[in-house]
């Protein structure tokens, strides 16, 4: 059986008699997390902290990017209203979600299938899908989006082995799509998995003995232990595809360049588009801002989700 | 972006250096590492020519520019063309390191860097030193705002049609019947008709097309309009004229004019016609030099070329080319010093002498008086045909993917391409280009 509360008492690091008469609002335990995340702060405030709340900054001005960051002029808000009113930016928006709307389905139930597969298999079997799901993780997204180039390219890809005239999946806005979302899920369905395997392999076996003597066949098991026992790993898991269609960039980069004609112009390029091939940091920031605060909030919803329905096994 | 000359080390002076390092901690002596005044400097220069005879002609420069000048050290590297364009050099600036030296491909794209400050304001150099050296008009490539920034480098036209004469005997069509554009589109059908692909063309990368229809404006609206056009004094992309000459281009497009290398890269698109598989090949000055290099490599291969047909009936493209430049300029410094070399290498590849050495290499354009003497190039063949019409071009005219605002020029090069492939109306394209311009022009 898993224990998954901590102890409320402070246990290990007690304060002096006289410290703890006060009763600070700050506790010994605060202070000893603090300091072991301060190694950490040393990195992340710098590295991520700075360049975000100077991107903040950079959003409200009229910067090209090029040189001369100082003398920027403030513009206040004026990139935001833009931006409201820039059909490019709504339509990216849309592509964005359509992306989305592809890709996290697919992930999700891919990955659990192969993550219940290499869960029940043995040997062989287990260890060739294994590998196969694995190869993709060590890959980047420029290696995997020439990899898929070459895969669909109607010369010398699966189109010209299945078709005598083979279709160019690249050259209409919705194959396109469809091209980089199988990309994306190849390219991430390592990682998936291994998080649903992960899931698995900590659900109890009594369970689904349990289960068996009480005559459920190996669906009902699978419907009834298995599905809600893994509910936080799907919402995790759920989350983190969903951030990663969000943030995609490399893929399209590699394969499209967000065509044809903005077909598969994901938010993350048209903010690359903006800021280093319009000269328009300014209005780029802004839109990184905007991604941003998506990912933020679908960050805290997944946060708010987890902690709502924490799995205990007693 | 300055750097003392470092020499590598051989295994012999590690040990040697070693074992004086030693000798000297050992007595307590060692001395501050100081460089010494008559190091070299180190001047990073980076181009777009990662590849060919352009990549070897730049190299032959360098290499002479670093022959002649014991104080200065200059390291180019080539880039990919479009990544060089949309990435690596915004990003470099961006971030604060840029090449001490840089080619720049267009003439706005290079002001997108000068605005903020970026690049080294030559101009007393240039009045001083250079002004004399260059073919007329050219200035006005680098000149903004009264004030020069970069020297040219290689300079040309866009407007020629190559074509293959094997293939025009084949399906019997004469270079004179692609004089106008209806004579072209009727070659075009007979080698439709024969299977072979009229043109290779190649606009993945976006910017042939804006050269085409350029052309086909230009040939449309007269000289005297497109320009006003193309500056952005008057006029607008939507209006009537603008759309009928992308009206034209679409036309060539649905047509099957050029088979199926629209969406090719200019590379793979080009390759069709060296290949001796279209009949054409849709391109600039530039390509020159590629004819020279194919008919000494098979002499079989009978290849020209001529300027773009005209629309009958229509003022036509007039004598002034739309102009494609090659520049090269320097980053931006308060150093002394680094002014001083930076110049130095400016002034070098700006000369004749360099440009001539370039032009051994490849022999397409030059901007430089005296280039092509200095080369001692015996110019025949195509080469002395495209001179002949390289001397008596009249007027500069920058092309408009450069002329207009950086800012809208990513949505020129995706309209067009997305027009072309019929994902939006010649119009709709059109007032889109417009648009983006009108919310960038300068004020």
């Amino acid at each position: 059986m898993k224990q998954a509360q901590m102890s409320q008492s402070a246990g290990l690091f007690r304060l002096p008699r006289l410290l703890r008469t006060v009763r600070p609002k700050i506790s010994a335990k605060d202070v000893v997390h603090g300091l072991m995340v301060l190694p950490a702060l040393v990195f992340y405030i710098p590295l991520f902290v700075v360049p975000i709340l100077l991107g903040l900054a950079v959003s409200f001005g009229d910067w090209s990017g090029v040189a001369g960051a100082l003398d920027m002029e403030w513009i206040g808000a004026e990139n935001y209203v833009e931006l409201a009113g820039d059909r490019k930016f709504w339509s990216s928006l849309g592509i964005t979600l359509r992306y989305a709307a592809m890709v996290v389905p697919s992930q999700l139930l891919i990955g659990l299938l192969l993550a219940a597969t290499i869960n029940s298999g043995k040997g062989m079997l287990s260890a060739g899908v294994k590998v196969a799901i694995l190869t993709p993780i060590a890959m980047s997204a420029v290696a995997i989006g020439i990899l898929a180039t070459f895969l669909f390219s109607p010369q010398i890809g699966i189109p010209a082995l299945i078709s005598n005239e083979p279709v160019d999946l690249f050259a209409e806005p919705n194959g396109a799509l469809l091209g980089v979302s199988i990309a994306h899920v190849w390219g991430g369905i390592g990682f998936t998995t291994f998080i649903f395997l992960a899931g698995l392999q900590a659900i109890p076996e009594e369970l689904y003995e349990a289960a068996k003597i009480d005559g459920a066949g190996l669906m009902a098991r699978f419907r009834r232990v298995t599905i809600p026992l893994l509910r936080e790993t799907t919402i995790v898991n759920l989350i983190l595809i969903f951030i990663g269609a969000f943030r995609s960039f490399g893929l399209i980069y590699t394969m499209t360049r967000g065509g044809p004609y903005r077909a598969t112009e994901v938010l993350s390029f048209f903010m690359y588009k903006q800021a280093f091939v319009s000269f328009r940091m300014s209005y780029g920031s802004a839109i990184a801002v905007i991604l941003f605060l998506i990912i933020a909030t679908i960050t805290l919803f997944k946060i708010r989700l987890t902690r709502a329905g924490t799995t205990r096994y007693y | 972006m300055i750097k003392q000359q470092t020499n590598k080390l051989s295994r012999r002076d590690f040990l040697k250096a070693t074992a004086a390092g030693a000798a000297a901690v050992g007595t307590g002596a060692v001395p501050l590492p100081v460089a010494a005044q008559d190091d070299p400097i180190n001047l990073i220069m980076w181009s777009n020519f990662s590849a060919g005879s352009a990549l070897e002609a730049v190299d032959a420069m360098v290499a002479a520019i670093n022959e002649a000048n014991s104080d200065i050290v200059v390291e180019h590297t080539g880039f990919q063309n479009e990544d060089y364009k949309a990435t690596i050099l915004n990003t470099a600036f961006a971030g604060g390191a840029p090449p001490d030296i840089f080619a720049s491909v267009g003439f706005e794209w290079l002001f997108a860097f000068v605005r903020p400050g970026a690049v080294l304001d030559i101009t007393d150099y240039y009045e001083a030193n250079l002004r004399d050296r260059y073919i007329p008009g050219i200035e006005a490539t680098y000149d903004f705002e009264g004030r020069f920034w970069a020297v040219p480098w290689r300079v040309g036209s866009t407007p020629f049609i190559h074509y293959n004469l094997n293939l025009f005997d084949q399906i019997g069509a004469s270079p004179d019947d692609i004089a106008t554009v209806d004579g072209l589109m009727d070659v075009c059908e007979k080698g439709l008709a024969a299977g072979i692909t009229p043109i290779g063309f190649g606009n993945k990368n976006q910017w042939n097309a804006v050269h085409w229809i350029s052309n086909f404006v230009k040939n449309i609206m007269g000289a005297e309009s497109a320009n006003a056009l193309f500056s952005m004094r008057e006029g607008s992309w939507a209006d009537a004229e603008p759309i009928e000459g992308a009206t034209r281009m679409k036309t060539f497009v649905d047509n099957g004019y050029f088979g199926n290398s629209l969406n090719e890269s200019y590379g793979v698109g080009s390759q069709l016609y060296w290949a001796g598989e279209s009949l054409m090949l849709g391109t600039g000055g530039w390509e020159v030099s590629g004819l020279v290099r194919k008919m000494e490599e098979d002499p079989e291969f009978r290849g020209d070329f001529k300027e773009f047909p005209v629309e009958v009936g229509k003022p036509g493209l007039g004598s002034d080319w739309i102009f494609w430049g090659s520049l090269w300029a320097a980053s931006a410094s308060d150093d002394n010093a680094a002014i001083q070399a930076r110049l130095k290498v400016l002034d070098a590849v700006g000369s004749a002498a360099m440009q001539g050495l370039s032009f051994q290499v490849r022999q397409d354009s030059y901007a430089a008086r005296g280039a092509v003497a200095a080369s001692g190039v015996e110019i025949a063949g195509p080469t002395a045909k495209y001179y002949e019409l390289y001397e008596n071009a009249t007027a500069l005219l920058p092309i408009p993917d450069v002329a207009i605002p950086t800012q809208a020029t990513a949505t020129m090069y995706e309209e067009f391409q997305g027009m072309l492939l019929g994902h939006v109306s010649v119009e709709d394209a059109l007032n889109e280009i417009a648009d983006a311009i009108d919310r960038f022009r300068p004020e």
